[in-house]
């Protein structure tokens, strides 16, 4: 499971522009320097890195907190569903 | 100063063939948003869209010309055909000389340009169609509207995303205005329902899986359109020397650039061609009934464009009706503000204003008149039609019945 944190960490650190060492699973997503069309890239990333894919509106994310994104540990929550959600389906 | 007239409209859209059928949509407040059938949606995540339906392009060319025209050639010259009935001119004679064609599209011929790299991508085809290039070019559809009419004059596509068609209209009310001419055939065209051109805007994460709702609370982003409106402007004392149909009149024309964001809007950039076209026309803020918005349906587009209403029009922005009509045409992009011009000449022209549909629950921060759900009668005198492109490329036209 830890190899699912690193992955979502270093996808983070590279689009945010931030020092991979400052970042844990409890790092506000609002804190980072990423804008809206960064927060797609990164779900981008993660469903090529991952081979799943995310159900995710942007619309939903002018307010991320709406869409139940605060922090970094809810982007890893949303790849452990669809990684179990995907073997499930298989 | 010249002023310049409407005397011919045509549109094809998802809200009808003809104008007739489009007004009829548009009174009826009816969503022509559905499950999309003109392509293979196997390997799309979101499958609706506002298609031309039931459009046979052997109704209307030979088959020899459909094998030239890409689909968003097509609508153009059936949209042209129209327009050009109805105002009664025959360009082909001198005429034609002083006629120039100015549409806008925002990409041009994807259907062909999609279909050429899946066969060569995907069957391994050795070669393409000869008419690939002839098909794809993003200025093929003003080509073919000046041989279908036999204009002369000056002719070419403006581009701007999707304030494409709102930026040709206007550099045509412009150029008649001037005095250069005293035709011009305006308006827009898209068609980009195809598989390669669909994914690029899943990938935005920014359609709509069920409807297009803008302003309402719920929305969800936009759901994309196709189709084709044009104009005949007309400098009026040419016009009425004719006797010819005056259908409306363009009256201002403004534009901006917001110099921000590649995607998000501004509202700056907004206020300032809102503002920029009212003073063109020389009317107050107060004059102004409608505004046609821009009103894609996403979240930030509605929001800032709502403040920049608040920022141009003040106290008054309460007395205004905004509605976005691609509630119900969807979002044809480089052709939206053609359809969109032609939905706010039929709503001053017939006494009513067009609704905003699958309006549902109100917004904080939407907080203007939208026309939820039902048409409303009402005689408007001055409007406005909005279009707000990504790349901050905005073009707002002021109308007159």
């Amino acid at each position: 499971m830890s190899d699912i944190v690193g992955g979502v960490l270093d996808i983070i650190a590279d689009k945010a522009k931030a020092d991979r060492s400052t970042l844990s699973p409890q790092t506000e997503l609002s804190s980072l320097n990423m804008d809206s069309l960064d927060i797609v890239e990164v779900f981008f990333q993660l469903e090529e890195h991952f081979s799943i894919s995310i159900p995710y509106n942007a619309n939903d994310a002018a307010d991320p907190a709406g869409a139940g994104l605060n922090t970094i540990n809810d982007v890893i929550e949303i790849v452990r569903r669809q990684l179990a959600g995907d073997r499930e389906a298989t | 100063m010249i002023r310049v007239v409407v005397t011919g409209m045509g549109c094809i859209s998802a809200v009808g063939h003809n104008i007739g059928e489009m007004a009829a949509t548009l009174k009826a407040g009816r969503c022509a948003i559905g499950p999309l059938t003109v392509m293979n949606v196997e390997r799309l995540i979101v499958r609706i869209g506002a298609e031309v339906a039931g459009f046979d392009p052997l109704r209307h060319f030979e088959e020899k010309r459909v094998a030239i025209m890409d689909r968003f050639s097509q609508f153009a010259v059936v949209a042209s055909r129209q327009a050009v009935a109805q105002s009664g001119l025959d360009l082909r004679g001198d005429l034609g000389l002083k006629t120039a064609v100015i549409l806008g599209s925002g990409v041009g011929g994807m259907t062909s340009l999609d279909e050429s790299f899946l066969r060569l991508y995907q069957e391994n085809a050795k070669r393409l169609y000869p008419a690939t290039i002839a098909r794809m070019m993003v200025s093929a559809a003003v080509s073919h509207v000046t041989m279908e009419h036999g204009v002369r004059g000056p002719a070419f596509t403006a581009t701007s995303a999707c304030a494409s068609a709102t930026h040709a209209i206007g550099m045509a009310f412009q150029m008649v205005r001037a005095g250069m001419m005293p035709v011009a055939l305006t308006g827009g065209t898209e068609s980009v329902f195809t598989p390669g051109t669909m994914k690029a805007w899943e990938a935005m994460r920014i359609l709509a899986p069920d409807t297009c709702r803008p302003f309402s609370r719920n929305r969800k982003g936009l759901v994309l359109g196709e189709g084709a409106g044009i104009l005949v402007l007309e400098d009026r004392e040419h016009a009425m020397a004719r006797g010819a149909p005056i259908l409306g009149e363009i009256i201002g024309f403004g534009m901006s650039a917001d110099a921000g964001d590649i995607v998000l809007p501004s509202q700056d950039g907004a206020m300032r061609a809102m503002k920029s076209a009212i003073a063109d026309c020389r009317q107050t803020p107060e004059s102004f009934g409608y505004v046609n918005a821009h009103g894609t349906g996403t979240v930030l587009n509605d929001v800032t464009e709502t403040a920049a209403i608040h920022g141009v029009f003040g106290s008054h922005a309460r007395r205004l009706m905004v509605s976005s009509t691609k509630s119900m045409h969807g979002h044809a992009l480089g052709g939206a503000g053609a359809i969109e011009a032609v939905a706010t000449l039929l709503a001053l022209r017939d006494g009513f204003v067009p609704p905003t549909a699958n309006f549902t629950e109100s917004d904080p921060q939407c907080d203007l008149d939208y026309v939820p759900n039902k048409a409303r009668n009402q005689d408007v005198e001055y409007a406005l039609s909005n279009s707000f492109a990504f790349g901050g490329l905005n073009a707002v036209l002021a109308l007159r019945r």
